[in-house]
């Protein structure tokens, strides 16, 4: 039940911003932001920024800055090194000692923390992803094994990365894109930047509506996301319980149910309350190294698996549970 | 040449009778020991679990980050090898006669649906908007944050991030289970997938411990998402106008979620879910029940 109305709710959703949002402003985005992306693949998939050691750091800045407070030096190195800042910020936040420096040795200071604020931004969004997703695989994973018997490796790739990546695009470029022209064009006027992040679509959708259907818009979104928020646990208890019973689905005593409801609620609670959704981020990073290498060993697994099952084909070698059966029914 | 046919029977020891019957011991009381003892630390000691935890994420953000970006891209690579080169791609997962038991519709919608929609619902509109303001380019100082020039920037990372690399992650797990799963008959779960590395040897410990490491991963990856879910209803519920108490005040003049609107809203959620679960007893696993649901939304011929 609850996927039928989420199907017809987030299509709901995104149908609304196709129609009253900025159409063209994210039809452009989506298909520019499309190519730019491919573009950017082989450079961007290896890419890796490393933070610059303060010695590096006290190294490479002017002969000015250097004679500076060692003190001051380190302030100037923390605040420099700062993904989250800007050089008017860096600037404005100089030590007194500093306040006679000429602007050229100010920017020549910032300029030789650049990687230090690559590597943090890349810690906190990308290094960030890549665990989460990584953490979420092994859920998504039974599911989309568990829908797909029957398909070709090519179809699996096809629907399994090309299609929802792609329909991920849509929704970032049609609502995310109208949420950037409502603060380009200065309609927003900053209510939805100034929003936190768990706010900004509502506070999208509060510009763009008179308040009473911003309103009934909300209490749609809040629905949706509900029934996102329970089918998303329950699944998760349920291949919580079939992973603990060596894959079986058939086991579903409720104490493990409850168990692992529980848990997940307590988890979820116990960290935000205890550091924000930053301690659960720190949690979960934790949490998905391990599986990082169970992942990687999977990927070789796997490519050796079909390469020795071509092999066992070209030579007449049974490889699969159906040839095995008729080998020994043909030698009977 | 030794050419063997592959192992095709791995067998998991679970418990015939007691309160662990059907399930794995070593694992499931390995699993609820970890997960509990992070619970009991969270709770009980928050800010020795707070330093402690930060420490080590910040020593893997920093001494693993090569690590995370070549693994992803180790994945997309495997994936889209596969399925481009002709002895591979048109491979079934399955045997010969199978054939997909969903319409390709359906199909898609359900891949799609697999708990991605929390993260539309967030981050489509949150993280464009972020990267707009700032990203590498504007780090470097090549565009400018916030400005027209800067919105190719936003999506190049926005896609980046939300692209090939975070399906192929889905995707080589499904991949793996279902090849050793569909085509030798090796039980659909984790450890099945290590076994032309391993052998039988995943039948014990070696086993045991891969199936907890994919269980704390579940586990901690769902909560992420749970833990955006519940701040995002949150700021719903405050817009619908349910009141001033979902908030509180912090030391520097903001506002975060208040203690009761998070235990209210995971009330709310996980009471939900665990009764969804619950009654999936005797009906068969609920993501089934989800899954005839999906074909009966797209009109399909269901199995």
């Amino acid at each position: 039940m609850a996927v039928q109305y989420q199907h017809g709710l987030s299509f709901f959703i995104l149908a609304f911003f196709l129609i009253f949002g900025s159409t063209f402003f994210g039809l452009q985005a989506l298909f520019l932001g499309i190519w730019d992306y491919i573009i950017s693949i082989p450079g961007n998939i290896f890419t890796v920024w490393s933070t610059t050691p303060m010695e590096t750091f006290a190294a490479n800045i002017p002969a000015a800055v250097q004679s500076l407070p060692a003190e001051d030096l380190s302030t100037i190195y923390g605040s420099a090194t700062s993904p989250w800042g800007s050089l008017q910020a860096f600037t404005d936040g100089l030590p007194a000692s500093a306040g006679a420096l000429p602007p050229a040795d100010i920017a020549a200071t910032y300029a030789a923390a650049t990687d230090s604020r690559l590597s943090g931004w890349q810690g906190a969004w990308t290094i960030f992803y890549w665990a989460w997703w990584i953490a979420f695989a092994p859920f998504v994973g039974v599911f989309l094994a568990r829908i797909s018997k029957g398909r070709t490796v090519r179809e699996y790739v096809l629907g399994a990365i090309v299609i929802p990546a792609l329909m991920c695009f849509v929704w970032f470029a049609i609502v995310g894109g109208t949420a950037i022209d409502l603060e380009l064009n200065g309609d927003a006027n900053g209510a939805i930047t100034g929003a936190g992040q768990a706010d900004q679509l509502f506070a999208m959708l509060a510009v763009i509506l008179q308040p009473t259907l911003a309103w009934l818009m909300s209490i749609i979104v809040v629905i949706l996301l509900l029934t996102y928020l329970v089918t998303s646990a329950d699944s998760a208890v349920l291949i919580i319980n079939t992973i603990n019973a060596g894959g079986d689905e058939g086991p579903k005593a409720r104490p493990h149910i409850l168990f692992w409801g529980a848990a997940l609620a307590l988890v979820v609670g116990g960290l935000i309350i205890a550091g924000g959704l930053g301690a659960i981020q720190t949690a979960m990073v934790i949490g998905a190294l391990p599986f990082s290498l169970v992942m990687a060993l999977m990927g070789i697994s796997v490519l050796k698996a079909i390469w020795k099952d071509g092999k066992r084909e070209k030579a007449g070698v049974p490889a699969t549970s159906a040839q095995v059966a008729d080998a020994a029914a043909a030698a009977e | 040449m030794s050419l063997k046919p592959p192992l095709m029977e791995l067998p998991i020891k679970v418990a015939n009778s007691g309160f662990y019957k059907g399930f794995t011991t070593d694992v499931t009381v390995t699993a609820k020991l970890l997960v509990g003892g992070l619970i009991i630390w969270a709770v009980g000691f928050p800010e020795s679990a707070g330093t402690v935890l930060s420490g080590i994420n910040n020593f893997i953000l920093a001494s693993f980050n090569i690590w995370y970006v070549y693994v992803m891209a180790f994945f997309v690579f495997v994936c889209l090898f596969l399925a481009v080169l002709p002895a591979s791609g048109r491979l079934r997962l399955g045997h010969p006669e199978d054939r997909p038991e969903f319409s390709n519709f359906s199909w898609f919608s359900m891949m799609f649906g697999a708990g991605i929609g929390i993260g539309m619902l967030t981050f489509a509109t949150a993280e464009p908007m972020y990267h707009f303001g700032s990203n590498p380019s504007t780090i470097m100082g090549l565009t400018e944050g916030s400005s027209a020039g800067n919105v190719r920037e936003a999506y190049i990372w926005s896609f980046t991030h939300w692209g090939l690399a975070a399906w192929a992650a889905y995707a080589i797990v499904g991949l793996s289970l279902a090849y050793f799963s569909y085509r030798r008959d090796l039980p659909l779960t984790i450890r099945s997938a290590l076994v032309p590395i391993f052998g039988s040897k995943l039948s014990g410990p070696l086993g045991h411990t891969v199936d907890v490491v994919a269980v704390v991963a579940t586990v901690l990856g769902v909560s992420q998402t749970l833990g955006f879910g519940v701040e995002q209803f949150v700021a719903g519920l405050s817009r619908i106008g349910f009141g001033d108490w979902l908030y509180t005040a912090t030391a520097d003049g903001g506002s975060k979620v208040s203690v009761a609107a998070i235990i209210v809203a995971l009330l709310i959620i996980m009471g939900a879910s665990t009764l969804s679960a619950l009654s999936g007893v005797g009906k068969g696993i609920k993501w089934l029940s989800n899954i005839n649901m999906g074909s009966a939304f797209s009109f399909s011929p269901s199995s």
